[in-house]
């Protein structure tokens, strides 16, 4: 009877480590294995600056945004399920992707969940990608050698949001259809707008191709798109040394050691990171890390914040999506827009730039931000290399004196869109007239 | 001697390399230009351009008829006067509303008088007013593509 016992563990064992390499035990080894040896683990560094995990260093602003676009991810392929991109109309005289809707709110088990969890994830992550850019930037964590990951993460900024505009197209209610119909004569007004519009609307107007096209767009090219520059962005994070962090970190106030236990270090490597010392460099010394001190095991510390981050992310969006049902309107009209036509929030700035003038609120101004913000930290490498008196390459300190005044120009374009955001949102009635939000109730718009 | 071969080599490498450079970015190319037609419309499945009105179901004189499915509105000056004013903002294609004193956008508060002239708001120009053709049967086309100049009447009957 024993016997057969001791075979079963064996047996167990066996399988146990076809599939595992390590077992959990506490020491820096095992930490490392860990890792290393998993697919999704290994992308992170075996072990990280300490002040990596505090909060004040990211807020956790990036890790939300990306785990919005796995919930975006997830949902959207959810609701694929239940969706048709066409504009024919159904024996309920409403137009196919338009029921579609309403029968995700009404007939389908907790459908109406899931498209409320896929269009605040799609607004959070608007939104999170906003504060992630004005962490960085305020950190100063776009400098350091990390300035062509601020221009990819720019490009993933500007990818979020077209995502979100050819979403808003999918439910064809009033909404999505003068949004995409304003939208797209904005771009008739760009040099060469007339043919992106063509190829964006695969007809004069927005119609039956348009919705096709947008659906494409939304489900396969564009998350394809996202996901390549999001490996690349996280590869480069890496690649350029972790999290951006001072020039000396010794006299910082770190987490103690005690908070992340005892780790037995069986290697031969005491302290520094392994791979560190093992690559071959060219010199007289073998390169040693001058922080070991600062280093810690990403094993567990680091992977456990990150599922907090994880779970608090979808507590809060399960709640919001229970709570609150996302916007629908009545079914396209090509004929009449709403009174007032007002777009999701975060284009109403762009919105309101427009009903000044067309071309330079939809075109230059959009434009020059959005340029202008992406070569931002060559725009800063330049004048320091000409001039020489110009420091400001202080990469991972919060509001350095040196970038004082360029954080004060970063806040204020924040501030230029927020006002803009909210005079659209709460100052403009019907024929985008000026009224007070006290006198009128909000009509329309704001989602 | 050595420099020779040197340069030699290099010489060869570039060679390759350009061509081979060369060659991947005229298919590039080549496959870029296709994707573009290919993504070209050449088909139009939306509304079409001209519409045809009976002359019975011309407006009284001094009133107006709205066609909202093309966004126009035809409008009777006299007997025998008649016009088309095309109801699409020239800001960024909105449809705009009648109201009573001209026309005003819902998007972006541009605001024109009864015959289209900008009178306020972003719109760059006045409201198109549009070709009207007296056709066999006695119907009228009225061309949405044309642009005419302000008060542009047509004779009809």
């Amino acid at each position: 009877m024993n016997e057969i016992i001791e075979q079963a563990k064996e047996f167990g064992n066996k399988i146990y480590d076809s599939i595992f390499r390590h077992r959990f035990d506490n020491t820096g080894l095992t930490k490392s294995k860990i890792m290393f040896s998993n697919v999704m683990l290994h992308v992170q560094p075996v072990k990280i600056h300490k002040r990596s995990v505090k909060f004040k260093t990211t807020m956790g602003m990036g890790l939300i945004t990306f785990y919005l676009f796995l919930i975006l991810a997830l949902t959207g392929i959810l609701l694929m399920f239940h969706y048709v991109p066409s504009t024919a109309i159904g024996p309920d005289g409403l137009p196919d992707a338009y029921s579609r809707m309403l029968n995700l709110r009404s007939n389908v088990f907790w459908g109406g969940f899931v498209r409320n969890m896929h269009r605040w994830a799609a607004h959070g992550m608007v939104a999170f990608v906003a504060l992630h850019m004005l962490r960085v930037y305020l950190a100063g964590a776009h400098r350091g050698g990390r300035e062509f990951n601020w221009v990819i993460g720019c490009i993933l900024g500007l990818l979020t949001v077209f995502l979100s505009y050819t979403g808003y197209l999918l439910p064809w209610d009033q909404l999505a259809f003068w949004g995409v119909k304003v939208g797209t004569e904005i771009a008739k007004l760009a040099p060469g707008g007339a043919l992106i519009r063509g190829i964006l609307l695969g007809d004069t107007d927005v119609g039956a191709e348009a919705l096709v096209r947008f659906y494409v767009l939304h489900v396969a090219v564009l998350p394809a798109v996202m996901g390549f520059l999001i490996a690349v962005h996280f590869f480069r994070i890496r690649k350029d040394g972790g999290l951006a962090r001072p020039a000396d970190t010794s006299k910082e106030k770190q987490i103690p050691d005690e908070e992340f236990g005892d780790v037995k270090n069986n290697s031969v490597f005491k302290t520094a990171r392994s791979y560190k010392l093992v690559e071959i460099v060219k010199g007289n010394e073998p390169k040693v890390n001058e922080e070991v001190d600062q280093m810690m095991f990403a094993w567990p510390k680091l992977i456990i914040r990150e599922l907090m981050v994880l779970l608090g992310v979808c507590l809060v969006l399960s709640a919001i999506s229970v709570f609150f049902d996302a916007p629908l309107e009545g079914p396209a009209d090509p004929n009449h827009p709403t009174n007032p036509a007002k777009a999701p929030w975060y284009f109403l700035g762009l919105q309101e730039l427009t009903s000044y003038h067309g071309f330079i609120g939809g075109i230059v101004i959009p434009g020059l931000l959005a340029g202008g913000v992406m070569v931002l930290p060559y725009i800063e490498m330049f004048f320091e290399t000409f001039t020489k008196t110009w420091k400001t390459n202080v990469p991972g300190v919060w509001f350095a004196r040196e970038r004082g005044l360029l954080n004060v120009l970063f806040i204020g374009i924040y501030v230029f869109m927020l006002v803009l955001i909210i005079i659209g949102v709460y100052f403009r009635g019907e024929n985008w007239a000026i009224v007070y939000p006290w006198e009128h109730p909000l009509s329309g718009g704001g989602h | 001697m050595s420099e020779e071969k040197k340069d030699g080599k290099s010489r060869r490498e570039l060679l390759t390399l350009g061509s081979a450079f060369g060659l991947m970015g005229l298919a590039a190319a080549g496959a870029a230009g296709a994707l573009f037609k290919y993504m070209m419309p050449v088909v139009s499945y939306g509304t079409p351009r001209k519409f045809l009105v009976p002359v019975e179901d011309l407006p009284d004189v001094g009133d107006e008829l709205i066609f909202d499915d093309m966004k126009v509105v035809l409008r009777r000056q006299t007997e025998k006067e008649v016009a088309a004013i095309s109801l699409v903002c020239t800001h960024l294609g909105c449809t705009v509303n009648r109201v009573e004193t001209g026309f005003l956008c819902p998007c972006h508060g541009s605001q024109y008088d009864s015959d289209g002239i900008v009178v306020g708001g972003p719109a760059p120009k006045t409201l198109p007013w549009l070709d009207i053709k007296v056709v066999p049967g006695g119907q009228l086309e009225i061309d949405t593509g044309a642009a005419l100049e302000e008060g542009t009447f047509f004779a009809v009957v």
